[in-house]
């Protein structure tokens, strides 16, 4: 048996980059929210933290 | 990539948008603490000042109250001091109501004393003025009675002048007859006796001279001489002054003093002094029935 052949054996499955949006966007959503709270800190009580 | 993996991928988005919203809802809907300290510590500074002014103030107050309260106890003095004096003179006012008080009822007695002689005077006046008219009539009659005697009094004196003019006549005839006779006795020689009247002449009635006791000598005091007691009047035995008369000396109601008469002149009288209340002087009435 050949490569091809195995191949063949294998179910073939379409490569997405679906999870590695919503990684980006779970990302994305945790930066947001740590600059919005560290904005309101700064504005609120002077300091970042 | 592993079946696992994309549920744990899943998982973790779903997780981290829920944990983020959260977050972000926390953050957005949470208040201003610094604010809000900010706030109540410039509101605390605030109500202390209020608090230090109150403070002040009530202590001011607390002075001002004392000062009232001394001053209202120095006119609660001087009250007490004026009611004392005033309860003083209510005493004195309430002695001298009660003196006026008796004093009014002893007038009221003495009015009605007087009520009492008034209406007894009245009463003793019209019994006078009955009197009176009593009198009046009395006093007419009397003056009718009275004409009536001088119209016979007047009769009388036209008989009496009637009289008198025969007794005239009869003195003239007597003379008469008494000068004849003479000539026929002279003629003969023989002398006559004087005819002697029958009913012989009465005297003439006068009135009494009053003694000089009871006649009231009036002079003045014309000479004074305190030191030998001694006092001269300005009449004398002229006007019936006698030794030992007394003379009693006023000026107006006043007893003065008694001159016991030593001495009599004409004109004058002197005497001693007795009975001396007061000094006397020249001028001084001098009577002797006073």
């Amino acid at each position: 048996m050949s490569a091809d052949k195995a191949n063949r054996g294998r179910k073939v499955a379409i490569s997405s980059n679906v999870y590695t949006a919503m990684l980006a966007l779970a990302l994305s959503a945790v930066c947001a929210t740590s600059v919005l709270v560290a904005f309101k800190c700064f504005v609120q009580y002077g300091i970042i933290f | 990539m592993s079946t696992l993996t994309k549920v744990l991928i899943v998982l973790l988005t779903l997780s981290s948008i829920f944990l983020t919203g959260i977050v972000v809802t926390y953050v957005s809907t949470t208040e201003n603490y610094k604010l809000l300290y900010e706030e109540e510590k410039a509101n605390s500074q605030a109500i202390m000042g209020k608090n230090a002014a109150l403070i002040r103030q009530r202590n001011e107050q607390t002075v001002a109250h004392q000062q009232l309260v001394d001053n209202l106890n120095e006119k609660i003095q001087q009250l007490q001091i004026e009611k004392n004096q005033l309860q003083t003179k209510l005493s004195n006012t309430e002695r001298s109501r009660v003196e006026l008080e008796e004093r009014i009822s002893g007038y009221a007695a003495v009015i009605s004393g007087f009520n009492q002689t008034v209406s007894d005077m009245d009463q003793s006046l019209r019994l006078a003025r009955t009197e009176l008219d009593k009198l009046r009539e009395q006093r007419a009659t009397d003056r009718q009675y009275l004409n009536e005697i001088t119209a016979t009094l007047d009769e009388k004196i036209v008989e009496l002048e009637s009289l008198e003019a025969e007794r005239r006549r009869l003195l003239e005839e007597k003379v008469t007859l008494e000068s004849l006779i003479e000539q026929f006795v002279g003629s003969t020689g023989e002398e006559v006796e004087k005819p002697q009247p029958v009913t012989q002449p009465k005297d003439k009635a006068s009135a009494a001279w009053p003694t000089t006791d009871q006649v009231s000598l009036q002079a003045l005091v014309s000479n004074v001489d305190m030191k030998n007691s001694l006092a001269t009047i300005s009449i004398g035995s002229a006007d019936g002054v006698r030794e030992g008369q007394r003379f009693h000396v006023i000026r107006g109601d006043l007893f003065v003093c008694d001159i016991l008469v030593t001495d009599v002149e004409p004109d004058q009288a002197a005497g001693v002094l007795e009975l001396v209340q007061y000094q006397p002087r020249i001028g001084d009435n001098a009577v002797t029935n006073w």
